[in-house]
This record gives structure tokens, sequence and C-alpha cells, in this order.
């Protein structure tokens, strides 16, 4: 529903545009004296990001922020206390500083959401305002996410960034914090409805575009046959909002014969191949979010069917392990294309946050344009790195070995 | 005690019943009236079909075939509650009390809807009904805190409280001493006088002889005629029952045991409700253990088997007892046979090969995997020797009839070669005649072998004939001993009543 | 005895509320807050309304762990029938077909524990997930707001006691007064000890089992309007509510075996489990803790209600051979 009134929605930016540029001047003269928000990133920040430096928001205002968040990651923090707090599900950071953030989300339990947690924790800490750095994960559990994101709001945080796994059913409690005047930020196209009105802000990439993408691969690609989808939990916005948009931009020979739900989890994602390669023996490509599931689970999947892992394969996150288990097969029937696990759209999330806090205006939508990578083109297996982490990721690599000896 | 007339109205009438339970056959065609004011007698062994009749009386089963009518009523709906309101009142031999809730609880459950007074008055109202049918309880006990005397007398007065028209009786004296069931005749026949129609459902056969009018016998699911009591005696039930003369009641003794081999003694053993006890047992010896219900005869033998806990010692083959729990009894050769058989020593669920073999399974599985062969060999050999009746060793034996479940039980210290003491309690409670002889006779064979066994059992008769020796109870002490050529019911009925006066005058 | 028995779960749950409550105004302004405690009354109406309903099919010696899927089937009708811009009239009609979903459900159950013989665990499994999957047919993701009127009339109270939870404290109580002291209440728990008792002392016990279930399914649906009223929108997912009433009334006092249990006990146990819920994020404490403490609790509850039949067990049956069984001869005369 979100993609609904897009072309209205974008006639309704290009105006905020214009307006948001003449009032980046005030807001960055405001941040100045507030955060000491600078809209300046290094190159290699954003390429390491971003694979590209010119991948950002269209939105001026969305593309500062962008910047002002990404140049605060190259600030040194105690990464002993990050880890500490990242361990312990948050901290104080020992500043004294008068304000409290909060990570609160539905389901915290993969790499992906741990990731975005230590980033979370390392951008929190750029600020010496910060005082405090308060995390909950409800465990897939709705009545506790509630309960969870009341209990920011009754401690009257200053901030909260969410990952809202149970979609809309997340709106009351949005409200109640904007009316509490506590901004919401949600970052990975948490989408929730009404942004900039119900809550401050989504970040993230548009996921119809992300399933535009994946469709142009498979209509060059596979040209025809039998393709699947496959999703993370049942519902979730993220897996529902690439396979509206993927299904019609394919080209007519090609058939979406299955759509199943995974939970994001490797063994999971075995289960279901296999069950999809029994029925349809001649599937070519496979549409899905989890890189690292499909190079765990699809992979065995199709060597207990005995099959040659002889695919098209469109993804979203950019595990390292994915692009190793590619390097290792040396399959030249294998095509990889791979988006970027967004683990620091985390970052923006949370300083658009507390730019809000200092009289900025935030943008509803901050949204990262999105380029599909060719694994044969770009090795996704970067040396060094943890197989379950992302290379797209901003945490140092010293942190990450400690986070996955 | 009158011979209704013809002109008495008949309040049961069962026409041409047939049940089958699967491929047993359990009544094929049988007939079957109770007219008001008569004491009809149901009699045959366990198995013939006598629950099965009543059940289909009383609404609990529903027949493949036939007619069943109530005070007049022909009955449509088989259900228990139709049957209630039709006028039957029914005293089931496993009961119908919920042991969890109370005694006053239960009363008021029992009664038709329109007859229970308040909730608020209901504990009122069963000390007066209780107080009627002179039955002491606490009202407000749960009934899983009664004994089961208490227990059988109270499910006979929760069948009276409707005031039914035809009263059926199940077993009503499995749990009952000679006095309580004088008293509960007493109130049959009052009933009786009153004009009920009471069908009487034992497998005692004196008590029947004195108390029926008409006595109709049923053998294998088929009636084998109806005939007036009077002109019976106990062999002749008996031969139509089993469909022979009973010619040896009890197995012969061997001479007993020599004074000098004690296998078993006790001193000053104490225990809840029990002691001081000084006792010896010989190898070979089978002794009897008498009283009237309630007296520690089963604390006792309960704590020899290390179930319950007592003070002092006993000891075995002159090594001191450990009694502190079953395994460690078990382990000293002392083997306890379960009155509460379903309950505590077979597993009713599991078939007769499983319950047979499941306590030597160390030895039919030498490393740890089950022999079928040689597990098979065994219980054909168990089920030969003891003459257990079934359709198959894989039936359950909850499916069996009661004898042949206590037969069984008593598999175990036939399989097991290290048995020294057998402590029987009841073992031919609810069992029927044919089974009695070969639970006496395998009881007696493994006396021979050397073994000392207990038995507790409420029925003189019994002990008189199977025992070597008998010794009575009364207030958890020994009050006399019987051998020899004493040995005989009426002498046993006779200390039972002495230790009754001693009771009294203590 | 069984007096100070039947009282214990309700005292220890008091006394945990409070305890818990104590500590935790102690060491979070927040708790003590009418926002929180509001919130607290609200988000327990769910689990109270879904206990009180679990508590009857233990009662009668079953489970019905399909409840928390009739929730979500309520909430995702409801997102249907109850939506926005309707008139009061609609929204009635639309709140009866909620109901009517909890009394299909109900019936349904009912049938095939009753006349199927299907033991309840597994019948109602079976529900579970047909319910599951026609909510994600219905609604494959959340949306379909519902009537914020409604919403607010299911939310409304005195202060930050919602009227709802002062009208399930009065439920619980007049249902606990039935259970333990009328005819009907007793002949519950007499079908719940001992089915086969029962039905030879000539009591409908099909009939009693048939409607525990269909109204433990009414209860639920009844809940559904809670968690409606928590989320505001066709969620296809709601909660862990199948295991959790299970516990709320096992806290509570009821017996897993049937015929024992107090409403009370469950709505207080209720409004304890979703305190300690509340009051974890509040100490950053993760809700791991809960569900570990959630567990620890009901062992401790089960043996410290038990704790006579225990010790008994214990007594008589050193070594594990023996089993639990009443003294035989007590003296007759």
């Amino acid at each position: 529903m979100h993609v609904r009134n897009r072309s209205a929605s974008r006639r309704l930016m290009t105006i905020g545009a214009v307006l948001v540029t003449m009032l980046v001047v005030v807001a960055a003269g405001q941040g100045a004296g507030g955060f000491g928000e600078t809209y300046k990133a290094k190159t290699s920040t954003l390429k390491k990001a971003l694979f590209n430096a010119k991948l950002l928001p269209a939105n001026k205002m969305a593309r500062n922020i962008s910047l002002a968040a990404l140049g605060r990651s190259e600030k040194k923090v105690n990464l002993n206390l990050a880890l500490k707090c990242w361990k312990n599900n948050g901290c104080s950071t020992g500043t004294g500083g008068k304000l409290k953030v909060a990570y609160v989300e539905g389901f915290g339990e993969n790499v992906f959401r741990q990731m975005s947690k230590m980033e979370f924790i390392l951008q929190a800490l750029t600020y010496p305002q910060i005082g405090k750095i308060i995390y909950t994960s409800a465990h897939s559990n709705p009545a506790q996410a509630l309960t969870d994101f009341r209990a920011a709001i009754s401690q009257h945080v200053n901030v909260i960034v969410t990952y809202p796994d149970f979609g809309d059913a997340m709106l009351p409690v949005f409200k109640e914090a904007t009316k509490a005047g506590i901004p919401v930020a949600t970052y990975a196209w948490g989408y929730v409805t009404g942004p900039g009105k119900n809550y401050l802000t989504v970040v993230g990439e548009d996921t119809c575009r992300l399933g535009k993408a994946y469709a142009k691969v498979m209509n060059k690609y596979v040209k025809s046959g039998n393709i699947a989808f496959l999703g993370g939990f049942p519902g979730n916005p993220l897996s529902l909002g690439w396979q509206k948009c993927e299904k019609p931009a394919l080209n007519p020979n090609i058939h979406v014969v299955a759509t199943e739900a995974t939970n994001w989890d490797p063994s999971k994602v075995q289960e279901v191949v296999s069950g999809i390669l029994a029925r349809y023996p001649d599937i070519k490509g496979w549409s899905y979010e989890y890189g690292l599931g499909m190079a765990q689970g699809g992979l065995a999947a199709y060597k207990a069917a005995g099959k040659p892992f002889n695919t098209v394969l469109t993804l979203r996150t950019d595990d390292v392990g994915m692009g190793c288990a590619y390097d290792r097969l040396k399959n030249k029937n294998l095509r990889v294309f791979y988006y970027t696990s967004g683990n620091p759209q985390i970052r923006v999330a949370l300083t658009a946050g507390l730019m809000k806090l200092k009289g900025a205006k935030i943008p509803p939508q901050i949204v990262f344009p999105i380029q599909l990578q060719d694994q044969s083109k770009r090795d996704q297996c970067v040396k060094g790195y943890p197989e379950q982490a992302s290379a797209t990721s901003l945490i140092p690599l010293s942190l990450l070995h400690k986070m996955y000896p | 005690m009158s011979i209704p007339g013809p002109e008495r109205p008949v309040v049961l009438a069962l026409g041409g019943v047939s049940k089958a339970f699967g491929a047993v056959q359990a009544l094929r065609d049988v007939s079957f009236d109770c007219r008001a004011g008569e004491v009809h007698a149901l009699v045959g062994e366990n198995g013939s079909g006598k629950s099965t009749l009543l059940g289909i009386a009383s609404g609990f089963l529903a027949p493949d075939g036939g007619a069943v009518e109530i005070g007049g009523h022909r009955r449509r709906r088989g259900s228990p509650a139709e049957a209630r309101r039709f006028g039957l009142g029914i005293a089931y031999q496993a009961y119908s009390h919920v042991l969890d809730l109370s005694v006053g609880e239960n009363l008021y459950l029992a009664v038709p809807q329109e007859e229970q007074p308040r909730f608020g008055r209901m504990e009122e109202w069963a000390s007066a009904r209780l107080e009627e049918f002179k039955l002491e309880l606490p009202v407000s006990a749960r009934v899983r805190a009664l004994s089961l005397v208490q227990r059988q007398l109270l499910e006979v007065v929760k069948a009276l409280l409707a005031k039914p028209k035809v009263l059926l009786l199940d077993e009503p004296t499995t749990a009952l001493g000679p006095k309580e069931v004088e008293q509960l005749h007493e109130l049959v026949l009052q009933r009786s006088r009153a004009g009920v129609g009471i069908v009487y459902v034992s497998h005692r056969l004196p008590e029947v002889l004195g108390i029926a009018d008409r006595v109709t016998v049923l053998r294998d699911g088929v009636g084998q005629g109806t005939f007036d009591a009077a002109g019976m005696s106990e062999e002749s039930l008996v031969a139509l029952m089993i469909g022979r003369p009973l010619q040896h009641a009890f197995p012969e003794r061997n001479g007993g045991a020599r004074p000098s081999d004690v296998l078993l003694a006790v001193s000053g053993l104490r225990g809840e409700r029990f002691g001081p006890i000084d006792l010896v047992v010989k190898k070979g010896e089978i002794l009897g253990l008498a009283g009237a219900e309630g007296n520690g005869q089963v604390q006792f033998l309960r704590a020899l088997a290390g179930v319950e806990r007592p003070t002092g010692t006993a000891s075995c083959n002159g090594k001191e007892l450990d009694n502190k729990s079953p395994l460690a009894a078990l382990r000293a050769g002392v083997v306890l046979l379960s009155g509460d058989r379903t309950g505590e020593s077979l597993f009713p669920v599991l078939s007769v090969r499983a319950n047979t073999t499941v306590q030597v399974l160390r030895r039919l599985a030498p490393w740890g995997f089950l022999r079928r062969g040689r597990e098979r060999r065994t219980v054909t050999e168990m089920v030969r020797r003891l003459r257990i009746r079934m359709a198959s060793v894989e039936q359950p034996v909850q499916s069996l009839s009661g004898g042949n479940q206590q037969k069984v039980s008593l598999t175990r210290p036939f399989l097991r070669g290290d048995v020294r003491v057998i402590l029987a309690e009841e073992p031919t409670q609810g069992v029927d005649v044919g089974a009695r002889f070969d639970i006496y006779e395998a009881l007696r064979a493994k006396a021979d072998e050397g073994v000392a066994i207990i038995v507790k059992s409420s029925d003189p008769l019994e002990l008189a004939g199977l025992c070597d020796r008998v010794v009575v109870m009364s207030r958890g002490t020994i009050v006399d001993e019987i051998q020899g050529a004493d040995l005989g019911e009426r002498r046993i009925v006779e200390a039972i009543v002495g230790g009754r006066v001693m009771q009294g005058t203590a | 005895m069984s007096i100070s028995r039947a009282w214990l779960p309700l005292a220890l749950m008091t006394t945990l509320i409070v305890a818990l409550g104590a500590y935790a105004a102690m060491r979070q302004d927040a708790f003590l807050t009418t926002y929180n405690l509001g919130n607290l009354l609200l988000s327990t109406m769910p689990l109270a309304l879904v206990a009180i309903g679990q508590t009857n099919a233990l009662l009668v010696g079953g489970f019905d762990v399909s409840v928390a899927a009739l929730m979500t089937m309520c909430v995702v009708v409801a997102s249907f029938t109850l939506q926005p811009d309707k008139s009061w009239d609609v929204l009635l009609v639309g709140a009866l077909a909620v109901v009517g979903v909890g009394l299909a459900t109900g019936v349904f159950n009912a049938t095939l524990i009753r006349v199927l013989k299907l033991p309840s665990i597994i019948a109602t499994l079976g529900t579970l997930s047909i319910l599951e999957g026609a909510a994600l047919l219905l609604r494959d993701h959340p949306e379909g707001f519902i009537n914020p009127n409604a919403i607010e009339a299911l939310n409304a109270g005195v202060s930050f006691v919602p009227y709802a939870f002062i009208g399930v404290v009065v439920l619980a109580v007049l249902a606990d007064i039935w259970l333990y002291r009328t005819r009907t209440g007793l002949a519950l728990r007499a079908v719940g000890l001992d089915d086969s008792s029962s039905r030879r002392l000539g009591m409908a016990t099909g009939r009693t089992v048939f409607l525990a279930f269909v109204i433990c399914s009414l209860m639920a649906a009844v809940a559904g309007f809670y968690s409606a009223a928590q989320v505001q929108i066709g969620s296809p997912i709601i909660g862990n509510y199948a295991l959790e009433s299970i516990a709320a009334a096992v806290l509570g006092g009821a017996s897993l075996a049937g015929g024992k249990g107090s409403f009370v006990g469950t709505l207080l146990a209720a409004l304890f489990l979703t305190e300690i819920s509340n009051v974890l994020p509040l100490f950053q404490q993760p809700t791991e803790y809960a569900q570990m403490t959630i567990g620890v609790l009901i062992l401790l509850a089960l043996v410290l209600y038990q704790a006579p039949e225990l010790l008994a067990r214990l007594r008589t049956s050193w070594g594990g051979v023996g089993r639990l069984r009443t003294r035989q001869g007590e003296a007759a005369g």
C-alpha cells in the first residue's frame, strides 16, 4: 500500500526538495550549533557503505542527513564500550549526556539485526550528548513489541529507532510516541503507514524499486522459464514490497511458480528450496533477501537433490559468506546479483531523529537508490571478514572479529 | 425374605439382550427380570457378562440388540441419567466416586437435580442422609481419604439416595469385612421389604444364598437359568457357573515346613496403624493374616515390602531386611502382590506379554536388546502354568477378568528365581471360582519350592483352606494364632470376633 | 487444609504482583506513571480474557491451543467488519460477526473433541493451523484499520483503569462463585476430576465438556477485541497467547489433570505475567529473562500447589516403584 501514491508523493517531494534546499542553510547552521553535524563524508566511507559514492538519496535534505550520519561514522569511539553495550543490550555511555536513545525491534535474533544494533551503538557513541543507550527485542511477539515500545515512551527517551517487524500493527505506539514528542525513525525500509505524519521518517531503499531491479536481472539472464520468490516472516513488509513489484515487471515468459516464507532461517531455506525443487526441477532463478541463507540452505538443497547449483539469484544482502561460497563453487552457470544489507542505514535513522530534536526539517522518506551488484564483477567475499558479516557495514573490522570470533 | 408372588410388578426387565466388544461376545440373548420386593442375585464367573449386563441395565452401555424396561418405562436413549429418572439406582463395583470431591459433594451429585437441596445447605443435607443410613463419615472429607470399606458403603448409600424402584448392587461386599457385610445386608433387606427390587451381583456364594430370593446364573455371556434360591446349594450354583462340579477347593498341604527353617523373622516391628509385631515364618509355609478390615494387616504387609516405613527389625534368611524402599525389599527377595492390582502392580494398558516380562527384562535382554523368541517362550510357559485365560498375549491386561489379572501379577514371583518371601494381599479378591483354585495352586507350588508366603485375606474360608497357619490381627497386633487341627473357618471367625471383644475392653 | 490450598495461588500471585510492582516503582520512575499503569492494565486484557477461557478447558481436563490463532482470526475479521467511518449499528453487526467466528470455532473444537473423541490438544492443534492459514489468506500483512471509535470504547476507563478491566475482575469473581458455590459449578469440576464417575452418576458429561470448549473459544473471541484495540489493524500475527494462557491458568491454580482451577487466580496470574513483560524493558532486561522467569515460576507454582501430594508420593514410593495411593483400611468401626 505504500507504493500506491508514489507518483503523487514524488511530485510532492520535488516541491519539498525546493523548500528543503532553502532550509538547508538554516538547518546546517542549527546543526553546527547543535550536534555539530557537517554534511560531509569521505568518499571511501561512502564507497564502502553504498558501493558507489553517488548512490545517495536524491532529496537534498535526505542526502545531507545521510552524509552527516555516514560522516559521523568516521569519528573515533570507544570500541570496548561499544562491545560491552552490544553484549548487554544497552548501556550508559559515561559521558553524562542528558539524552536517551532507544533501538526497539520486534525481532533481533539474526546477524543482520545484531549488526544493525552495533551500528546504532557506534553511531550513538559519537554523540557525547547521549548518556544512555537502550535496546529491546520482542522475540517476534507482537504484544511484547507494543509493550517494549511503550516502555521506551514511559521512560521519556529522546529518540526511538526501530525495525517495525509487525508493520502497521505498530502504528498505535508510533502515534503515541509522536504525540509525546519523541521522533521515531525506521530503517531498512521498515515501512509503516504515514511517515512524516504518524512518525518522523523511514530510511532505506524503495523495496518496489528493488523488485523492479530484480525483474530486470531475471529478464536478462533467465529470459524464460520458472522462478521462485522466497521471503522472510509471512507478511513482512520488506518481502511483500519487492515481490509485489517484481512480478508485473517480469517478461511474460517468466513464471513465478512459488512464493514461500523462510523466516530468514538457513535451515528453513533448505527445506523450502528442496520442496520447490522437487515440484519444479527446472526452476531457473530465485529472488530473495538473505544472501548467506541462500548460500547455505539453497546450496545444501541443490546438493541433496543431486543437481548442480546452476541458477540466477537476486538477493538483497551482501553477506561475505555468499560471495565466498560463490568463489569456492567456481560455477559459471551460477549468477548472483545482490544489493546491500544496508546496516549503516540505521545510523542515518538515528542522526535524523537527533537532528529533529534540534529543529531540523526531516523529510518523511530518506530513500537510497538501488544498484544491484554482479558477484562475478564485484566479489563480496572480502578477505578477513567473518562470513556472516556484511562487507558494506561500517563496523570496524577489529570489532566485527570480536563480535563473531 | 419372602418369595414375591407373580402379582408383584416387574421393575427391571431385560429382554434378549446381546452385546459384543470387538470379537468378544460378552452377552448373547440374555433375558432377566427383577420384581418389586425381591432380591434377585446374578452370579457367574468373572468375565461371564455380569458387569456388562449391569452396564446395559444402567444405561452406561448400549446393547447391540434387545430391550430394556425400567419401572414400566421402555428405554429409548440409553443413558445413566435416563435410567436414574426411570427409578434405577446402581452401586458400581468400581464405584462412581469423584475422589477429589468431598463426601457431601459426592452425595449431592448422586441425586437428581430436583431433589438436590440449595447448594449452601449441602453439608447439612448430606449429614442428614448419612445419618439416615447409619453411616458415620465426615461430610467434608475428600472421598480419596476414605478407606475402601467406607467408599463401598458410601457407594451403596449413593445408589439408595434417589429412592430407586430397582437397586443394582455390583459386588457390593468385596472390600467389606463380616460385620460390614451384615450391616449392608440388613440395609438391603430393609429396602426390599419396602418394595424395592434388588439385583445383587456377587461372587461370594454363601452371601448370595443367604440373601437372595432368586438366582440367575450366567456363563460365558449366556443365561443358565433362573432358580429359587431356596432350592440351590453352593455346589449346584458352582456347577452351573463353571459347568463342572468343584472337586478340590484347595490344593493339598504337603506336610508343611520343618520347624528349624525360619526364613522371615520379625521382632518389634512398628509402623503406622500396627505394632509391635513379633512373628516368624518358615520356609515352605503359607501363613494366613486374618482380622477385621482396618486392623493394620495391610500396613504390616506393606511395611515388610518397603512401601511404608516401619521401625523395629525384620530379617530374611538371617540377614536384616532393608525395607526402606520396595526396590530394596525386592532385592532381598520379598515380593508384594498388591491388592490394588491395576493400580500398583500391573500396567493396565500394556499387554499380558509386557506385564509378564517387564520384571525380568534384564534376563530376557542380555545385551539390552530384547530377545523376542526367548520372551515369547517365557510368556507362553507362564500362561500355561498359571492357566491365564485370554484371547492373545498382546491383549491389554486391563481387558482381562480380575482373576486373570491376578494371575498375570502372580507371574512375577514365578519368573524371578530369587524370591524368598511372597506377601499376597487379597490374592483372590474379585476372582472367580475357577481362577481361584489356579491361584491357590500356584501359591502352594511356590511354597513347596521353599518360599515363605504370607496371605492377607478377608475370607476366613480361604485362609482355613489354603494356609498352614493363621495369625489374627486386631488393633495392629497379633491376638491369636491358629494351626493344625484347629484351623477352620469357624475358629478364625471366632478369633476375629474375639479380637473385637478384646478391642472393646482394651 | 483444602480451603487454605485453594487460596494459595491467589495469595501467591497477589504477593508477586505487589512485590514486583514495588521493586519496579522503587527503581524506575516510569513504572508508576498513569501512562504505564494504564498500558499495563490494557495489555493485560487479552491475556486475562483468553486465560479465563482457557481455564474452562483445563477444568474439564482439556487444552485449547487454538486460542491464539482464533484471536488473530478475530482481529483479522474485525479489520473487515469494524472499519473506520461506520455507524454504530454497522459496528454492532460487525462485532457480532467476530463473536460468531468464536462461536463457530468453539462448536468446531467441541465437536472434534466430544463427538469424534479426538484428544483436545490434537483437535485444537488442527484448528490452530486452519485458523492461522485462513488469517494469512485474509490479511497477508497488517492492513485494514479498525474503527477508532470502537477502540476508544474498548479502551475507555476512569483515570488509568479501563472499564473493561473492572469488568473482567467482576467476571472472574462471579465465575469463581459459580464454580465453587453452585450445583452446575460442582458438576463441571466433577466432570473434570473424573469423567467416568460423573457419567455413572448420570451427569451430562458430554454437554459439559462441549460447553467448556465453546466458552473457551468465545472468551478468546472477546480477547480478540482487545488484541484488536491494541494493534488497531488487521494483523495476521498476534502473539503467543496459547501457551501464555495455559501458563496463566496453571499459575492461577488450575490443574492440568482437570477439575481444579480458579478464575480469579487466572486473572491475577495474567496480570502478573503481563507485569513481567511490562517491567523488564524498563530495566533493559532482555525478554529471554521473562521467558525463563515464567518457566521457573510455573514449575515452582506446580510444586508448591501440589506439595502435599508430592510429599506423599515421595514418602510412599521411595525408589520409584510404588505409586501414589490412598491409605487402605482406616478403622471402619
